[in-house]
């Protein structure tokens, strides 16, 4: 949890077909799921983003002022603090910046707020690297088109159960009690296999 | 800034000359009555329409300068309306006040020009304060994850308006059966 601002020097070889210039775009990615994060450096990295991580709105805010991103991925709910708050700096700092809220605490109260921040798009996890960057790269004011082979509804459902259940360090009754679930009722469902993907 | 105090239907504390005509799109009877005097209340001058026809035919004369609009209406998608009271009225403030509601839908209301979206059931309050600019900004700490039923039909949600809300498509990008799809967006919003 101690690393700030790594800037990470990716292989780069060349840039989205967007960018005119042999460089690649720059993405901040501010995150404080550290497993996550990483997962989701690596795969913006392969696919031609220069990736600047931070864990916090303080380091996110580091960043916006020591980088000039073409892209954010900004989680909602930082330790020490709003993502929206970042995405309006962002936004004020570099008017050109694209960014998507990437949240596990999603409601609409808070994609209100972030369009209104002047976020592109609102994901709710689990997202995988392809939606993220759908929405990243997805031109003008509409949502990007659809995924060819999105996730299952039931699969959905069943991840984001397993990650507050790995949040709640899989305690079963707490798990239980955030998701407003019966116990058994989450118990029968940890029990079985994973639906399709 | 002058504010007008005692005098009735000026509790937004806006400025009296200001238009305040306003167009309730909705097709539940006691709702469209509470709200209306709720709005009423606040000096907006009301209109109101029970279906997509009557909002567009209403529209057409009235001009309102706010709006408030169902999505699931019986002869079709209030979200239709955004662009056409636009055009009646530019800088018009609507806000989409659904039972249907999801982040995928508020993120194109928002993207389309509404200034707001808001879940049934609701406070008329909220929506007055909403219509005004009043409202808080959703900047409220979450304490707690979506329900697993929502997450999933967030997920359905999403991708039937990156389907632009056509059904078959997205059972099949879902891989789930028509009619199952079907009844499940026929059904209201989960709790959060």
């Amino acid at each position: 949890m101690m690393e700030n601002a790594t800037n990470t020097s990716p292989a780069t070889p060349s840039a989205p077909g967007e960018r005119a210039s042999g460089d690649s775009p720059i993405l901040i990615l501010v995150d404080d799921d550290a497993p996550l994060r990483r997962s989701l450096q690596r795969a913006m990295e392969r696919r031609n983003f220069q990736v600047y991580t931070a864990d916090s709105l303080k380091a996110g805010l580091n960043l916006a002022h020591s980088v000039k991103p073409d892209y954010a991925v900004i989680d909602l709910r930082l330790e020490d603090g709003s993502g929206i708050e970042l995405v309006k700096r962002l936004r004020e700092l570099h008017p050109k910046v694209r960014v998507v809220i990437l949240t596990g605490y999603g409601n609409i109260a808070t994609a209100v707020a972030a369009v209104k921040a002047g976020a592109a798009d609102y994901l709710a996890k689990p997202a995988d690297a392809d939606d993220v960057i759908n929405a990243l790269l997805a031109t003008g004011s509409s949502l990007p088109p659809p995924p060819a082979n999105p996730m299952s509804a039931d699969r959905v459902r069943w991840e984001h159960i397993q990650r507050v259940f790995e949040q709640c360090n899989r305690n079963v009754s707490e798990t239980a009690r955030r998701l407003n679930m019966h116990r058994r009722t989450l118990q029968r469902i940890l029990n079985k296999r994973a639906p399709r993907e | 800034m002058a504010v007008q105090k005692e005098q009735p239907g000026m509790a937004g504390g806006r400025v009296g000359s200001e238009s305040r005509k306003l167009l309730l799109v909705d097709d539940e009877v006691a709702l469209r009555k509470n709200l209306v005097r709720a709005f009423e209340r606040e000096g907006f001058e009301v209109a109101t329409a029970g279906s997509l026809k009557e909002a567009y035919d209403v529209a057409a004369d009235f001009c309102p300068d706010y709006a408030v609009l169902d999505l699931n209406l019986q002869d079709g998608y209030g979200m239709e309306l955004i662009g056409t009271l636009q055009e009646l009225r530019p800088g018009v403030r609507i806000v989409i006040l659904t039972g249907y509601d999801s982040i995928a839908s508020s993120l194109v209301a928002l993207k389309a020009g509404a200034a707001g979206y808001l879940a049934k059931p609701v406070q008329a309050e909220q929506v007055v304060a909403t219509l005004l600019g009043q409202a808080d900004d959703g900047l409220e700490p979450l304490v707690r994850p979506m329900s697993a039923d929502r997450v999933r039909w967030e997920h359905i949600q999403r991708v039937f308006e990156q389907c632009n809300r056509n059904v078959s498509e997205t059972a099949r990008r879902l891989n789930m059966h028509r009619r199952t799809l079907q009844r499940i967006l026929s059904k209201r919003a989960p709790r959060p």
